[in-house]
């Protein structure tokens, strides 16, 4: 070997797994022919090799005996419920959240309220732009109805006063 | 062996026994689910019991490791290997009971008497006192020293050491890549020496 395990991430998994010993006979020859003239593979493999003895020191006891049995009563136990209950079942974690239930109850609350007061809801205009447009194009509208009228009034007055002139006239007229 | 076992393995290069098994179970196969469970028992139950540190809620992670794997029967589909499933449900039940805050008891015990834990089968001739204090000094450093590193890094570690699992298992139960999980065990076996080199 000429690389040093040590120099790079990648080719120190090949030291991990002699330490291990999960390496294929000649290369972990290559590897131990190596770490003879390597000291850092040498202490990184006396350190590695420390830790490997101490986590082999972790026993566990042994599973339960009726482990076996007590799973195939829970098994049992799920297989009786009506599939209804077990889809509620399911379905609860979701509604177990904080958030989902407010959401749910605001919404009812929302919609409880359009179907009680439907006219009220739906006259109200939401968007600030579209009611300051509404409010110019109804204030115009007022502006140009009161114009015509004042016009209409003008043009009455003008026709009333120009009347006893034209009888005035008339006479003048024939004669 | 059920129908679909030939074209999924169609599908992919090698579809494993326990695979095999679990699509048995799919057809309605309890004795196969049998099978399942006395091979993966013991695995599934002391890897939740290195993480959580505590026998009893391991063995209750245990149960509910199972019953998902049983529900799950209908949808299950031989994407990979059956292990890296069963371990993806137990890592993700352990994390989650970790993260639920529900370990505090089980971290306090660190530093109490192993009441009610199983007695362990140490070996055949009776050990000393002395050897049983030496033992269970060592014992608390080891759990201490895993308990220590970040939960990532704790199952990587578990995975690797205890189920001797290859990189490219890990990183399919973690869901990240193989170089992740490397780097990953290197940070985490670098930790572990710097606390358990004198124990050499």
């Amino acid at each position: 070997m000429t690389d040093c395990p040590m120099k790079s991430e990648e080719q120190m998994d090949r030291l991990l797994a002699y330490c291990a010993g999960r390496l294929d006979a000649d290369t972990a020859r290559t590897l131990e022919r190596h770490m003879d003239a390597c000291s850092a593979c040498a202490a990184f493999r006396n350190s590695q090799s420390a830790v490997w003895n101490a986590l082999d020191a972790w026993e566990t006891p042994s599973v339960s005996a009726d482990f076996n049995r007590k799973l195939y009563a829970r098994i049992d136990a799920e297989d009786a419920i009506p599939w209804y209950r077990r889809w509620l079942h399911g379905v609860r974690p979701v509604f177990a959240q904080p958030a989902l239930p407010l959401a749910v109850a605001a919404l009812v609350v929302v919609a409880g309220f359009q179907l009680d007061h439907p006219a009220r809801v739906t006259q109200a205009p939401r968007d600030p732009v579209a009611t300051a447009t509404t409010r110019v194009s109804v204030t115009e509208a007022e502006q140009v109805e009161k114009t015509l009228e004042d016009l209409e009034m003008l043009r009455q007055f003008d026709v009333s006063s120009e009347q006893p002139s034209e009888k005035k006239e008339k006479p003048s007229k024939s004669m | 062996m059920p129908q679909g076992v030939n074209t999924v393995m169609g599908a992919t290069t090698a579809l494993d026994y326990d695979a095999q098994l679990m699509l048995r179970v799919k057809d309605g196969d309890g004795a196969s689910f049998g099978l399942l469970l006395d091979k993966h028992r013991s695995p599934v139950v002391h890897f939740l019991y290195r993480i959580v540190q505590d026998f009893a809620i391991a063995e209750e992670l245990g149960q509910e490791v199972f019953l998902r794997v049983y529900r799950s029967r209908a949808t299950y589909e031989p994407t990979a290997r059956f292990t890296t499933w069963l371990f993806r449900i137990a890592t993700h039940l352990a994390l989650n009971w970790l993260r639920d805050g529900r370990n505090e008891r089980g971290q306090e015990r660190l530093d109490e008497d192993r009441e009610g834990a199983p007695t362990l089968q140490v070996s055949d001739s009776k050990p000393s006192v002395e050897q049983n204090l030496v033992y269970e000094v060592k014992l608390q450093e080891v759990r201490r020293a895993i308990l220590g590193l970040p939960e990532k890094q704790r199952v990587a570690v578990l995975m690797h050491k205890y189920e001797e699992m290859e990189y490219s298992q890990i990183a399919m139960v973690l869901r990240c890549s193989e170089s992740a999980v490397k780097s990953l065990l290197f940070r985490a076996y670098e930790t572990l020496r710097a606390r358990l080199a004198h124990m050499a």
